[in-house]
């Protein structure tokens, strides 16, 4: 459903995003997760055709976005970084625009839809002006999905959200994906990148990695064990520990240690055999469960590929 | 052209125009000072005695005034000299109030934020600019117009039919309801053009009245006298300011670049 090759785009001297490859399934929810200034906005802004990528090609539905952007962006709906709506009309007349603008068939019932399932409706008539942040962007989500585009880009769309409306907008994103639309999702929120995303691509000038979010954790780090002994472990002993095969790093933590291992089921056991040898007396050994959080602020530190 | 999407951006561009009081209220100050200034003088011109107008043979205003309004005598060709003065003077309302609505119009969506998601969606450039710069002149056109009807009915207040007529002549209707309309749009593209190069209203306006004024001129000029005016001439304005309208929104397309205005308005 998009298809980008060596997407690149500078402005000037300034490399905003380079050598971007990536494809993107039909139904499938790509998380695109990167600090700021990483390059999201500029990738979003090139494959809904609003900029023209200045190196490499994209493909949008099938559709070239640097031969047909305006076509491009009759398939795409997108949520930009700011809701970005007309402060003095009310919530109806800010869809009624956008869904005439798009051509959407009889809109009103569509817009009831959205409103009430954001919980809009009751200030349908209200000025957007006088809306709180999060309401807006409930708004202007459901502008996004109005014309039920094949395409959906999302920035930060649970920003400024509480955490129900957050699950609103999680259980639509679902929704959507059932429903075989295709999204990218733009966040800094790492749970619900890892909680939404079938695959997630970091982004840092150019795409990082691209993986489910548990084999990129797996991919890059491994497993870690946490176990908790019964007084420090001695240096010698972390030192013997680190030798050990599969063993990637140990740190001491207290009283215990960390260890990243390639293989829980190995190397384990292997960790476990010479605490007990060295007279470590074990107290409880567990596997950390990492969180993407972390693998990504690794990545972020690496800067670079694997 | 899409008709659907300049209608529906002239009406979202409608109902935020009518819901911006202050910009409206503004936009009418001019003309109804310009209206006040024109009875107002009517009205004083009417409570001189005749004497004050029996300006001697030494005046050389005098011939050319006669020639100019024929048989009113010179107390009344004073009034009408007036009265198309003010009435010139009022066409430049035409000319000027759209630009600054039709600046607010483009780098106000800036400012607001609202640019990006209206240029993702699929309006082509060309119908977003024209959809946006009607909606622009409807304001300056109704004022002007209201104005034209307002100065009408204070010459017919305080002065004889003869000099009503002279208000109301051919010239002047097409003045208003042909040429201003076409000023009108020339100069709301012309803010469009200045909009599209500068992220600042005041700017774009700036730029827009330096672009105007041998527009403005030109149609003062004419109207005063200083230039024949006949049929002919009206003709020529006409398709001349229309084609202009034409060059000034192929202009204002080429170089309303969406990208620029994303990506370096700051």
């Amino acid at each position: 459903m998009i298809r980008a090759e060596k997407l690149g785009r500078r402005f000037g001297d300034y490399v905003a995003v380079e050598d971007v490859n990536v494809d993107i399934a039909k139904g499938e929810v790509f998380g695109v997760l990167g600090p700021n200034g990483a390059g999201k906005t500029t990738t979003l802004r090139l494959l809904t055709g609003l900029v023209a990528p200045t190196s490499g090609r994209a493909e949008v539905a099938g559709i070239s976005v640097i031969d047909e952007p305006e076509r491009v962006r009759t398939k795409v709906g997108i949520l930009t970084e700011t809701p970005g709506l007309y402060a003095r009309l009310d919530a109806i007349e800010n869809l009624r625009f956008y869904a005439d603008v798009y051509g959407v068939n009889d809109p009103l019932p569509k817009i009831q839809h959205y409103l009430e399932r954001f919980g809009l409706w009751s200030r349908r008539h209200e000025p957007v002006g006088a809306f709180s942040k999060g309401m807006r962007q409930k708004l202007a989500i459901a502008r996004a999905v109005l014309h039920d585009p094949e395409v959906v880009f999302l920035d930060e769309p649970t920003s400024a959200l509480d955490p129900e409306s957050s699950r609103i907008v999680r259980d639509l994103v679902e929704e959507l994906r059932a429903a075989g639309r295709t999204i990218v999702l733009c966040t800094h929120n790492l749970d619900e990148a890892e909680r939404l995303c079938d695959r997630i691509g970091v982004l840092k000038r150019t795409l990082l990695h691209v993986d489910t979010p548990k084999a990129l954790r797996r991919k890059l780090y491994g497993h870690l064990v946490e176990i908790d002994t019964l007084g420090t472990v001695p240096d010698a002993v972390l030192e013997a520990l680190r030798a050990l095969e599969g063993v990637r790093e140990v740190t001491a933590r207290g009283e215990g240690c960390v260890a990243s291992i390639a293989d829980p089921r190995t190397d384990t056991p292997r960790l476990v055999s010479l605490l007990v040898e060295r007279g470590v007396p074990i107290l409880r050994v567990a596997e950390q469960a990492r969180s993407l959080e972390d693998v990504y602020l690794d990545l972020l530190r690496e800067g670079g590929r694997p | 052209m899409n008709t659907k999407h300049v209608l529906a951006v002239m009406r979202r561009e409608w109902l935020e125009l009518i819901r911006t009081r202050t910009l409206l209220l503004t936009l009418a100050f001019v003309p109804f000072a310009l209206v006040c200034i024109s009875i107002g003088v009517e009205w004083s011109l009417s409570r001189l005695p005749d004497a004050a107008f029996d300006l001697g043979e030494g005046e050389v205003m005098v011939p050319a005034l006669l020639v100019r309004y024929g048989n009113l005598g010179v107390r009344y060709s004073v009034y009408a000299l007036l009265n198309e003065q003010s009435l010139a003077l009022l066409l430049i309302v035409a000319a000027a109030l759209p630009s600054s609505v039709a600046s607010h119009a483009i780098v106000g969506e800036k400012v607001e934020r609202t640019l990006e998601p209206l240029l993702a969606t699929p309006i082509a450039t060309r119908d977003l600019l024209l959809a946006k710069c009607t909606i622009a002149i409807l304001p300056s056109l109704v004022l002007t117009w209201l104005s034209y009807f307002a100065s009408l009915a204070g010459i017919s207040a305080f002065a004889p039919p003869s000099v009503l007529a002279v208000a109301m002549r051919p010239e002047w209707w097409i003045a208003y309801f042909v040429l201003a309309p076409l000023l009108a749009m020339a100069s709301s593209l012309a803010a469009a053009i200045a909009s599209s190069r500068v992220s600042d209203p005041r700017t774009a306006q700036g730029l827009t009245s330096f672009l105007l004024i041998p527009l403005v001129g030109t149609g003062i000029s004419a109207m005063m006298g200083f230039m024949s005016i006949d049929l002919r001439w009206v003709a020529i304005a006409t398709l001349g300011l229309f084609s202009l309208d034409l060059a000034l929104l192929w202009i204002a397309t080429r170089l309303f670049d969406r990208e620029t205005i994303l990506t370096r308005w700051r």
